[in-house]
Formats: C-alpha cells, structure tokens, sequence
C-alpha cells in the first residue's frame, strides 16, 4: 500500500499574493475582531515607543549636552548688518545690553536663513565663541573668572564661556550646568518607563495576535474537518487519508504563520516606515528627502530579488518533493530495488537528484549573499550621504548634531522591515499554497442528498425492499446487476456468495454510503432517499468486516460517545454479546484504555466490541459483515444464541462465510456477479445444486 | 551533544579551506562592521568641535560606503562558503542515509515505517543543516562580534562600558533559560500536533463507523477537544515567545539608560567626546545580537544534535545480510537449489513460518508451489535470494552453500516477481531495465511480448517512454503484474521465481504468458507459486506446504490420487474455479 504523507504534492505553488484568497481569510478573522484590533492599537504604540527611542539621544545631545549660547557681537558688525539681523532674528536672541548684544542658543541656529548666517558669522557679529547659561546664584560665590568668561545676562542668568568652565573641578562644573544634568537623568528616567511600558505593550502585542491566530486556525481546522467529514463516501475513497490529515493540520499551520505575518509585516512593519518617514521629514524634510533617495533603488531590488528568490524556492520545492517521492518510492520498493540489484542504478539517480537539489540551493544562496549585503550596503550608503549632506548642514549650522545622529539611527531602523518582508516571502508562498488547498477543499461538495421534507414510516419495523437495484463504483463495471429482493420485519438473511459477488455494496447502499441511479431500496415501504439520512442510518446497526477501534476507553468504543447510552448499558451489551470476559480481564474493566487502532486487542476481541456497538444502537435492522469470521467457534456459538435471541426484535442481515452461521438464517441470498442467483433456505438450496451447494462444499474444504 | 555530530566530521575535513576562508570572511565582516561606529564617531567629533568641512565629510562618507562595499563582498563569501558547506553536509548526508537504506534489510524495513524512515530523512536533515550552518555562523559571529565589540567599548571608556555591560550577562541567561523552555513548549507543541493529526487521521480512516452510527459530532468533539488542547500548548509556547523579544530589548534598552544617564554626565563633563557618546549607543545596538545569538546557537545545536541521533539510529543500523567470506562465489549459476532443514522464525512470532523443510530443485526443472494462506510459501521463495536470512538449516545453490556466494553475483542469477506488483513512477523501460545495462531495445521488447504487455504498451501515445505513476499513466493490478514479469525475464535469468504473479491477469492471458515464459525458459530453472490449476498441473514437481511444512511432492497425477492435502487443495480449486465460470 502507498500511503501518501503529502511530500509529492509540493508541485503546485500559489501566487504569494492572492486577493481573493486573502478576502476569504477575513470572515474568519473578523469574529476575533476585538483581540486583534486591540493588537493593532498595541502595535500602533509599540511603533511609538520604537520611534521614540533614537529621539531620545538627538535631545539628549542638542538640548542638554550641546547646550552652549552663542554670543551677538552688534558693536563688531557694520550698522547695517546689525540692523538686519535685529528685524528678522531679534526674538530669538536673549539679550544682555552690555558689550554683548545678546546670546544665541545653539538650538535656535537652525531658524536662521544659512545666507545669511554666513554674512553674520564673517562680519563677526555672530560669535562662533561657546557659552553655557548658568543660573546666577550658582556662579556667585564660586572662583572668580578671568575677564570674558562670564557675562551677565539680563534674566537671572550668568553666561559662562567653555573655556572659563574647562579649568574647573568636575563638582564644580556639574553644579554649573546642573539644568544639563538633570535634563540627562530625566531622559534617562523616561526611557526607562518607556521600555518598561514597552515590554508590557510588546507582550500583550504578541500574546493577542498568537490568541487571534490559534483560535482562526482551530475555527478553519474545524470547519474544514466538519465539510470533509460530510463528503460522501466516494470523496473518502478516492482521496487518501494522509491527504486529509495534511490539509486540516499541516496546511492550517501554515496559515496561521502567514495570518500572524500578515498581521506583522502590513502593519507594524508598515506602520514603522511610515512612522520614520514622518520623524525624518519633521527633522529636517531636505536631508530626508536626500535619504528617500536610496527608497527607488531598495524598491528595485527587492523587486527584482523576490522574482528571483520566488522562482528558486519553486524550483527548491520541486527538487525536494522529488527526492521524497523517489525516496518514498525506493523504500516501499526496497525488495525490488535488492532483488534486481538496483543499488548501484537506483543511488546514481538518488545522486543525481540531490545534486539537482544542491544546485539549486546553491543558487538561492548566492540570490541572498547578494540580496542581503547590498541591502547593507544601501543603508550604510545612507549613513555616508547623512554623513556627508547632513554632516555639511550641521557645518552650516542648519541641522543639529543630535538630529544628525536620530537621522542616522532612523535610517538604521528603516532597513529593518523591508528586510522582514522580503524574508516573509516563503512564509507567505507557501501559505498561499495552502490557502488554495484547504478553500479547494472546502468548495467542494460531494455530499449525500438529504430528501427535502423526509418522511418518516408509520412504523419502523425493519421491513428492507430492494427493487431492480443496479450500481456501479467506476463506469462501466457494474457490481450489482439487477438486484431484487425483500426481507420481511424480523426475519433472518443470510447473504453469500465469493469475494467480490457484491455482498458488501448492498450494505453500502442500504446505509447510502453511495448514491445509486437505477431501481429502487425500499425500508418500512419508504424510498430510503426520502429518509433523513441520519434518521435511516440509526435504523441501521452495522457491524464491518473489518473492525475500526477508537483510541479511548472500551465503554467508548462500545458507546461511541452517545450520551443515550449508559454504563449499565454497556456492561449489559458487552454480557450478551460475550464481551464481557475479556474485559474483566483488562486492566480498568470498561475504562481500560485503547491504544491506536486497537492493536492490543485480537481480531475476535474487537469483533466482540463491535457488535456491542451496534446492539447498543437499538438498530432496527442489525447488519453483520463477516463479523463473527475472526471469534472461535465457542463463543461464536455463544453469540449466535444471543443474535437469534434479539434477531426477534429486529430485522437481521448476515453476511457471513461459516456454514453454522448461514444455516440458521430464514432465507438466504446467493449472490454471483452482482446477481441473486438463488434464494431459499439451507436445504431447498442444497437441493437445489447451484452456485450454493458449490460454496458449501467449497467452505467445507476450508 | 557534539559526539553526536561525530558522522558530520569527515565533511568538516573535506571543505575545510572553504570554511576556513568563509569563516574569517565572516569575521573580516565583524571587524569592518565594527569600525562604521568609529567612522561615525569621527565624523561627529569632527562636527562637535567644529572641524569639520565638506571635504573631511565626503571623505568620511567615502569611507563608510567602502567599508559597506567591502562587507558586502566579504558578506557575499561567508554566505555562499559557509552556507554552501551546509547544503554540501545535507547533500552528503541524504545520499549516505539514502545508500545506507538500500543496504538494510527487510527485517529492518518490518520493524520501522515508511513514515518514520521519511521524517529522519526529511526533517532532521533540516535541522542537522541549519546547526552545520546557521549555528556555526551564530557561533562564531556570537562569540567573536560580541567580545570584538566589548572591546571597542573599553577602549572607548572602561567605567561607562562596564556599567553598560550589567544587563548582558542576564541577556545570555535568559535567552538561554527562554530558548530551553521554548524548546519544551515547543516540543510539548509537536506532541499535541500529532495527536490532533492522530485523531484527524482516525476520524478519516473510520469514516465509514462514524457515518453509520451517526458519530460525526463525537468525532468532530474528540478533534476539537484536541485542537483545544493545541491551542492550550501553543499559547504557553506564545507566552514564552512573547516574553522573549521583549525582554531581549528591554536588556539592550537598560544599557542605553546607563549610557546616557552616565555617559551622558561624562560628555558634559568634558571626560567624553559626543562622539564616543554616539558610537557607544551604536555599538551597544551592536552588541544586541550577538547576546541573542548564544542563546539561540545552543537551541540550534540541541535541536541540531536531537534530529543527528535520529538520523544516527539509521546509520548505525549494521545490514544484516551482507557477503559473509572474503572471496564469495562470482562465477555462473546453473540453477541447482537444494534446501536442507530450512526453518525461519518472524521476530516477534512464536509459530514457525518454515519448519525443517529440506527439498532439491535439479537445474533446469520448472517447480509449482502450492499450498494455503500462511504455508510459508513466500517465505521460502524470499529465502532463495537471501531477501531474508534463515534459522536453522540452509541453502546451496549449485552445491555452494548460499553465504559463500557473493549477493550481487546470487540476486543477478535470480528472476523473483514479488507478490504484490511494485512499479516505480517512472517510464515504463526504466520500470523493466531498472537500471541494469541490457543492451538493446530488442530484449526489453522480448520481454514485453512475453509478458503479454507489448501491444498495449505500443498503443499509449509515448509507448515505452511513457511515464507511469500519479503523474503519468495509471496501470491495473493485472498490468502491473505483467510489468513487474517484463522486468525479471528482461535479465533471462538462471532461476526465475513467481510469487503468485499472474493472479490478476485472466485466465487466458495468463495461459498465453505461461506458455511463453515456459518455452523461453527450456532447460532453465523456473519456481512458480500459483493457485490455478492449470499452471501448476504444467509442472515437473508440485511441492505442498502447509503451516510451514513440506507435506507433499510429486506430480500432478501422482499427487491427485495419493488423495492428500494436494487432492483437497484442488479440488477446493477446482470448485471456486468452476464457481467463477457461473454466469
């Protein structure tokens, strides 16, 4: 048997953007809309906070460590200059009216046209002399200073040149400009709370999205698990088992990445850019205008790396579904491979496609050892234009120090989330591919059709009419030919025939596991498609040939979860039908513990806790698929009394292979070709020297 | 942890010089990223004084660009060496797993699943990689670009690096205590994933009882009630995850508070240039990565080394059939078998499959087996070609006892068409060739036209070129069956052996093939396991086995009126037979 574990099926790779795909995830995410906006707001202030921080030391800089006044010199600069700079930049001077007009802070420098704070630095009226303003109860008292070292100001103020403060002790210095220290700490100070409050906002961030994500991936796993669960019997029979399991679990994995990468790159990722491209244009909107510069050239790259990148990872997946199905192949086949001594041929190509695999890899290695550095490359060429353009306006005295250093610290930060995105790539391709997969899954529709008003039977009695019933699986070859025939409430059937007459399809078709075009399947003289289909399965107690066992107690299995069902019932279900002693034997009686497949038990065992499954249902008709084939013959014997004890309540159809069993049925259909070739009891059969009387003497040769 | 890697050695060896250079690229990069902070705080200082000009700014620039073009060339070679190297250890260690497989035995094959064997050579060679290749990387940048950076900071201003440097040593434990429990939540993730793909699985595969007993909601609950559970182990996985990025910042960020609370009092001090000021920030955001990288390098090593002793277990599995002397037997085999007392026990089994059977086939002789489901039938046929290695008792082949004849020289002697038709998705030549050298079209033909596959296979549009398999053409049991005959007569084998390999093919088509095999294989010997009638009765000898004994043998007629097990299996035969002829 080849099982697919959904490693061959890594060929079809969506598009990494899908709209249509995106628009159907949305519904789903809409019902956590409240954790997810919340998450939003988060992010939206974790993006201020993440721009807050390099803001932190350009103040720290500019405000409190370059906080030096430059004086205005009037006297010094021709009467005309003097005259100009008072009408257009007057308000920003503090002046003094000594031999000092007044002093600039070298904050405020930025504010003057740099035409014309060029004129006033050569005719030397703008000072390029350094003074720190120092409160004047902390100058006096202190060391007297050299002439020129302190002038007063007009405020409370004392102007203190650099020079006068260099020969100074620290203790002194820091009493002077104690505004500075203090300004320092309380930055310091805010960026503490500020991280503080940011671990608690990036945690709850996190912890929502993740929430958001898990329960939209458990809400699509089952919703998707339900449609699957009500597709036809067909639908099971040609999609493997495997395949399923891939698309409600591996499949819905994969879209939770990309929900939480979606989420992560549109909008924190998105947020942040927007965010520094707002802090730099309100910086200084010339130097960020020069940053933006680079923005085409990373556009354009990216661009052309994710063709690229989207193209090599196809070709990546395609090389390693190959090797997994060639490996998959190879081992199942590992017989073949030994026996015709295919090691040698069989490694050569298992070579072959490995190093297709390698090359491959290869080359997306070198895509991303050119896209990655170039991308560093890009930003550091920004640091040497900030450096260079924005170097030259802290020159002109047009941009501060501390905003230069913010600027360099921004564009640092802004290469981040571009890179983010285009390493989100994968994620996103691949989840699109399973996005396609598991709407695929979901559109489709191969469900049994329920009547439009069922009806239900005056009495429910287990009267089973098959009419000219004909049925085929695959066109073309039918299974069953015609098939006509009726067993009345309470009787006994016994149906037999050799392997592959078409026994099994009539259960098929009695349950409607399948749709049948031709003829007509009567219960209780209503058309079994005017049923409910729930309504006609409960008539119907079926147990299989071969046995399917819950992982779960043994009262589980018995019971199959039904609250309807109690555990007196169950012990009371499991006497008749035998069960009972093997279960005293188990470790916990009913409560023993099934593993998978129900491997600890034997085949006779599991047959036993089947039937009790189906005479827990109260079926009205009881259908047994060779279910007693695997139990010894005593307890056969021992269930058989219990059977046709019940058989009174209900309608019974055997399918069975042991002449002991068959004989004791009321009537028996001999099937042959999909056809009821006899039917009659054991003896007018015998007598008859047909197709049975062949069987029989066929099983006794057993 | 590292022995487990010990297999990987001898790749370490074969590319050492390419990752020696991609290495020291790797750290040629650490060193030129280290020195843009320096640039930058020259340019700042230059600027805080006054200095600067355009002229000493462009050079500047200039230098940070050249620095960034260097790094990007260096950059380029450690990816591509380093990385290479990892996808060179995959590529290597996939073949070796895949050549290690073909070796194994089937007795390996019965006690591990196809599934398992798939993940080990699938996920844990992942992981193996991304530990031969990021966690090298991580290590060495980790290591290197962590203490490169430190030191710049100290030679910038010890105090104000020491004091910033408080938080790290607590950044490497938590990244460390957080990656290790990652690794138990996300572990204990794993756990519920398959039990909830477990459970999906169940659901699947009983469809069939949940349908009939209307269990849908039950089973649609116990899935649920899983994925709950998922959910459950995924949030506790997602409050770790959580806290670690956070926490990772928050570490980073309380070096920048000291840097500007202390740095920030030095600078106003005049102790510090503003420029130093800055480049400690920048290199403190330097010093980020290489803290988390420690954490993350031994998470990557632990995973790395968890999924190599996986892999390990493969490897060190020793093939249980494999030639036992130094000069085995190569030379021709004419096709005399002789079995002595051969018994074979399955492991796990108290019954015996075979018992004391002893048996000579002559050479040239066409042999019917026959007996009931369970006789042990294809036990014996597997014994031949020593697919599985006997008990007590032994074989001789041309009166050389069958561990004394080399395997390649035995298995390319023996035709064997298993019972259940294996076809690879591949064309159909290469499905009958398989690799051998059979030199011309002629034979493969011959063996299709024996095989009763020939017209068939000329009808499909590429004919023999056409590829079979879920992308190609799907064939019926009965034409997979011919096929895999096509594929063990195309090397006109010396003993040609079919394990019941014509019992979807009808009646006529196997007379047809029957009759061709058998003029084709006059004088050679030829053992055939089938329950028709008509193609055991073509026999020289009918040997009957039941429950692993040799009961019978004889020929047909003789066997018939002895009135034994042979009698009773024919006739039983003989009626499903006529059975089936029933219209």
């Amino acid at each position: 048997m080849h099982f697919d574990y959904g490693y061959t099926e890594d060929r079809h790779l969506g598009k990494p953007y899908n709209i249509g795909l995106l628009k159907r995830l949305f519904p789903y995410a809409r019902v956590y809309k409240r954790p997810i906006c919340a998450a939003l707001v988060l992010t939206l202030a974790i993006t201020l906070f993440d721009l807050t921080v390099p803001y932190l030391p350009k103040v720290a800089i500019d405000t409190y460590i370059l906080s030096f006044w430059y004086p205005v010199r009037e006297g010094s600069a021709p009467r005309a200059t003097a005259e100009e700079f008072r009408r257009k930049y007057g308000f920003l001077m503090d002046p003094t009216g000594i031999s000092e007009s007044g002093f600039i802070a070298n904050a405020q420098l930025k504010r003057i046209d740099l035409g014309d704070l060029r004129r006033y630095r050569g005719a030397g009226l703008l000072s390029t002399e350094r003074f720190y303003r120092v409160p004047e109860d902390k100058v006096q008292g202190d060391r007297a200073f050299e002439p020129g070292q302190v002038i007063k100001g007009r405020g409370p103020y004392w102007y203190v040149s650099a020079e006068g403060l260099q020969g100074l002790s620290s203790d002194q210095v820091l009493k002077l400009r104690g505004r500075d220290l203090r300004g320092i700490m309380s930055i310091a100070l805010f960026l503490l709370l500020l991280i503080g409050g940011s671990v608690i906002l990036n945690y709850g961030e996190f912890f929502l999205l993740e929430k958001a994500g898990q329960y939209i991936m458990q809400d699509i796993r089952m919703e998707l698990f339900g449609r699957i669960q009500d597709q036809s019997i067909r639908f099971f029979d040609r999609n493997p088992v495997g395949r399923l399991v891939t698309r409600v679990t591996n499949d819905v994995e994969n879209l939770n990445e990309m929900f939480k990468s979606v989420i992560v790159t549109v909008f924190k990722d998105i947020f942040l850019l927007a965010g520094i491209i707002v802090v730099l244009l309100d910086l200084n909107w010339r130097l960020a205008l020069v940053s933006f510069a680079l923005l085409p050239f990373v556009f354009l790259i990216t661009w052309f790396f994710s063709s690229r990148a989207r193209e090599v990872f196809r070709e990546i997946r395609r090389h390693i579904a190959a090797i997994n199905a060639f490996l998959q192949e190879r081992i199942s086949g590992i017989r073949v491979v030994q026996l015709f001594l295919g090691e040698e041929s069989q490694f050569e190509r298992f070579k072959g496609l490995n190093h297709e695999n390698y090359l491959a890899s290869m080359r997306q290695i070198k895509i991303f050892a050119v896209f990655m550095p170039s991308m560093e490359v890009l930003s550091a060429i920004g640091i040497g234009l900030l450096i260079f353009y924005g170097g030259g306006k802290v020159i002109g005295e047009q941009l501060s120090l501390g905003s230069l250093v913010a600027f360099i610290g921004y564009i640092q930060m802004f290469f981040k989330p571009i890179r983010d995105i285009s390493e989100k790539y994968n994620t996103m391709q691949s989840a699109m591919a399973s996005m396609e997969r598991i709407f695929g899954l979901m559109d489709l529709r191969e469900v049994i059709r329920e009547p439009g008003e069922p009806q239900r039977p005056a009495k429910r009695e287990g009267h089973v009419e098959f009419k000219d019933v004909s049925f085929s699986y695959e066109e073309g070859s039918r299974v069953l030919d015609h098939v006509s025939f009726e067993i009345r409430p309470g009787q006994v059937a016994a149906l037999v025939g050799v392997t592959g007459s078409g026994k099994t399809t009539i259960i098929n078709l009695l349950e409607r596991f399948y749709e049948f075009e031709e003829g007509s399947i009567l219960l209780d003289s209503i058309d079994i498609r005017n049923w409910g289909v729930h309504e006609l399965r409960s008539q119907v107690g079926l147990v299989m040939q071969d046995v399917f066992i819950f992982a779960g107690s043994i009262a589980e299995n018995i019971s199959l979860g039904d609250r309807g069902v109690t555990e007196e019932t169950v012990e009371e279900i499991s006497r008749q039908v035998q069960a009972h002693r093997f279960i005293g034997r188990l470790s916990g009686g009913f409560d023993h513990e099934v593993k998978e497949g129900g491997a600890t038990l034997s085949a006779g065992e599991r047959q036993l806790l089947a039937l009790g499954r189906a005479l827990a249902y109260r079926p009205t008709i009881l259908v047994l698929d060779e279910a007693t084939s695997s139990v010894d013959p005593e307890t056969e014997r021992l269930i058989q009394g219990t059977i046709s004890r019940l058989s009174r309540r209900q309608t019974t159809l055997i399918v069975a292979h042991r002449p002991s069993t068959i004989r004791q049925a009321d009537m028996i259909l001999v099937m042959h070709h999909g056809r009821i070739v006899e039917q009659g009891s054991h003896e007018e059969l015998m007598e008859l020297g047909g197709v049975y009387l062949k069987l029989n003497r066929l099983q006794e040769k057993m | 942890m590292l022995k487990d890697f010990r297999p990987l050695k001898r790749y370490f060896i074969e590319n050492r010089i390419a990752l020696s250079i991609g290495l020291s690229s790797l750290l040629l990069v650490d060193a030129l990223q280290l020195s843009i902070p320096r640039v930058i705080k020259n340019a700042i200082d230059a600027l805080t004084i006054g200095e600067a000009n355009p002229h000493v700014l462009l050079t500047y620039a200039l230098i940070i660009a050249g620095i960034a073009l260097a790094m990007a060339v260096f950059r380029y070679i450690w990816r591509y060496l380093v990385f290479g190297h990892s996808r060179k250890v995959e590529e290597a260690l996939r073949n070796r797993i895949y050549q290690h497989l073909q070796t194994l035995s089937l007795s390996f094959y019965w006690r591990t699943s196809t599934g398992d064997i798939m993940a080990r050579a699938v996920n844990d060679i992942d992981a193996v990689r991304m530990a031969a290749g990021m966690g090298l990387v991580a290590l060495t940048d980790g290591i290197v670009l962590g203490l490169a950076t430190i030191g710049f900071m100290l030679y910038i201003n010890i105090p104000l690096t020491l004091i910033s440097l408080i938080p790290t040593p607590f950044i490497v434990y938590f990244s460390l205590i957080l990656t290790r429990r990652l690794g138990k939540d996300f572990r204990q993730a794993q756990q519920t994933f398959s039990e909830v793909m477990e459970s999906a699985r169940e659901a699947f595969a009983g469809i069939r009882v949940v349908k009939a007993y209307n269990r849908e909601g039950w089973e649609y609950s116990r899935v649920k009630q899983k994925g709950d559970r998922y959910i459950e182990n995924n949030l506790a996985l997602g409050r770790t995850l959580a806290l670690f990025f956070p926490v990772m910042t928050l570490f980073t960020n309380l070096g920048l508070v000291a840097v500007i609370w202390l740095g920030g009092r030095l600078t106003i001090l005049g102790t510090t240039t503003t420029g130093d000021f800055v480049a400690f920030i920048s290199y403190l955001n330097l010093l980020t990565w290489p803290m988390m990288a420690l954490g993350w390098v031994t998470n990557l090593l632990q995973r790395g080394s968890a999924s190599m002793r996986r892999i390990n277990g493969i490897l060190e599995e020793v093939p249980e059939i494999t030639d036992r002397i130094v000069a085995p037997y190569k030379g021709q085999i004419t096709g005399q078998i002789r079995l002595a007392r051969l018994t074979f026990l399955y492991p796990n089994r108290t019954k015996h499959a075979l018992r004391d059977i002893t048996l000579t086939i002559r050479s040239g002789q066409t042999v019917a087996i026959v007996g009931g489901v369970g006789s042990g039938k294809s036990t014996l046929l597997q014994a031949i070609p020593r697919l599985i290695e006997t008990g007590r008792g032994m074989i001789m082949i041309d009166g050389i006892h069958l561990h004394d004849i080399d395997l390649a020289t035995l298995r390319g002697s023996i035709g064997f068409v298993t019972q259940e038709p294996y076809v690879f998705s591949d064309t159909i030549l290469n499905n009958v060739t398989f690799g051998r050298r059979i030199a011309d079209q002629g034979t493969v033909n011959d063996a299709l036209r024996i095989a009763q596959l020939r017209e068939e296979v000329e009808s499909l549009p590429r004919g023999i070129q056409s590829l079979l398999g879920e992308r190609g053409v799907t064939l019926s049991g009965g034409q997979r069956q011919r096929l895999t005959i096509a594929r063990a007569i195309g090397i006109n084998p010396s003993i040609l052996i079919l394990d019941d390999a014509l019992s979807q093919v009808d009646t006529g088509t196997e007379a047809a093939i029957l009759n061709g095999i058998l003029q084709m294989r006059r004088g050679r010997t030829t053992i055939i396991v089938s329950h028709r009638l008509t193609t055991i009765k073509r026999a020289d000898i009918i040997y009957v086995l039941r429950e692993g004994l040799l009961v019978e043998s004889g020929n047909h007629d003789t066997l018939l009126s002895a009135g034994g097990e042979y009698a009773r299996l024919y006739e039983r035969q003989q009626l499903s037979e006529e059975l089936q002829g029933v219209r």
